[in-house]
């Protein structure tokens, strides 16, 4: 759920003047630093409304966050709530989850801006070194083999969509250049193993390898889809 | 310095260091293609590629490095990465090219591997 989409069904339950407001967390398993602005926005509102904020089903990621940031308390009183009765029924908004979304022309520059757009962003999140130089690294050259070799027209954008769960992220790059064939990366990786070293050609063995899966598709109106799932081991 | 410059320097007679910038991409791998190719040219037998600061390698850098290496070593010389961070080596085990290619973690072990070859 976009941003703007949590306002608008915040502003809806807000419009209802409940008396308490219920946030499902349950879909927010990774936890980004836009969260927490998020949570702080969310209550301000229902506080400047009369309402009290509840966190529904909040994420040991969430839990644990709120506690190095010395906010539970902000958050999750102690306490026992009050009893809902009929006339008190909860509001419920889900937090939205987290969510990176972008789109650039298809130049070598842009591409290069917006790779580095894109590890500022993983620096806000909760992974590991080493996972956020795989996730920048695949997000470089998916669009870099789009841009060199799908040659989306000029006046164009590729357009980026990843999904973050607790273990994992569903990154979507789609353009409008040529279809192409992501199984290529398998010759490229014989040859490899045979001792020819080749100059060109890793960038799509670094995707494939670095990519837990990878599913392509090409629409009817021209438009490819490309879709790569990552997962990662929950940090001790 | 840029993060996509490099730095040559000669070292002695038959070896030349390349200190990388930041980042070795699509942006300046041709860069690192023509500095390894000279090198060569030049006589030198040694190329050691210093990457304490190299922050982000693509593939295009990996295949800059992987496609010069042969013209060295059929010279009886090498191309030494030395200094390599793990978030970067690690690049190379995926490709599987690690093994193939010589790593030093300092560059005097670098300096103190082509004066014994």
């Amino acid at each position: 759920m976009s941003r703007e989409r949590y306002e608008l069904q915040l502003a809806g339950a807000l419009g209802e003047h409940p008396q308490s407001l219920h946030l499902d967390c349950s879909t927010a398993s990774l936890i980004a630093s836009g969260h927490i602005e998020l949570l702080w926005h969310t209550k301000t509102l229902c506080e400047s409304n009369g309402a009290s904020l509840d966190l529904d089903n909040p994420s040991i990621g969430l839990l644990r966050v709120l506690a190095l940031l010395d906010l539970a308390d902000q958050f999750i009183p102690g306490g026992k709530r009050e009893e809902e009765s009929a006339t008190n029924r909860p509001t419920v908004v889900c937090l939205p989850v987290a969510e990176y979304e972008d789109q650039f022309e298809p130049t070598l520059e842009a591409v290069t801006a917006a790779t580095w757009k894109f590890k500022v962003y993983l620096e806000s999140l909760p992974l590991a070194d080493l996972l956020r130089f795989e996730l920048a690294t695949v997000f470089y050259e998916v669009t870099n083999n789009i841009r060199e070799h799908g040659m989306p027209p000029q006046d164009s954008v590729i357009r980026c969509d990843i999904r973050w769960g607790a273990n994992e992220a569903v990154l979507e790059f789609s353009d409008f250049g040529k279809a192409y064939d992501p199984s290529r990366s398998e010759q490229i990786l014989a040859a490899a193993r045979t001792g020819a070293k080749r100059q060109r050609g890793y960038g799509l063995v670094l995707i494939r390898r670095l990519a837990d899966s990878m599913t392509y598709r090409r629409t009817p109106d021209g438009q490819n889809i490309l879709t790569l799932l990552k997962r990662w081991e929950t940090a001790q | 310095m840029s993060i996509f410059e490099m730095q040559k320097d000669v070292l002695q007679d038959s070896v030349v260091r390349i200190r990388t910038g930041k980042v070795l991409d699509n942006s300046n791998a041709h860069h690192m293609l023509e500095g390894l190719q000279c090198a060569t040219v030049e006589g030198h037998r040694y190329v050691i590629l210093n990457m304490a600061d190299l922050e982000f390698l693509s593939s295009a850098g990996v295949g800059a490095i992987l496609s010069s290496v042969d013209a060295y070593r059929e010279k009886g010389g090498d191309i030494i990465l030395c200094c390599v961070s793990p978030t970067v080596r690690h690049i190379f085990k995926v490709l599987d090219v690690a093994d193939y290619l010589t790593f030093k973690d300092t560059e005097a072990e670098a300096i103190a591997d082509c004066r014994c070859s």
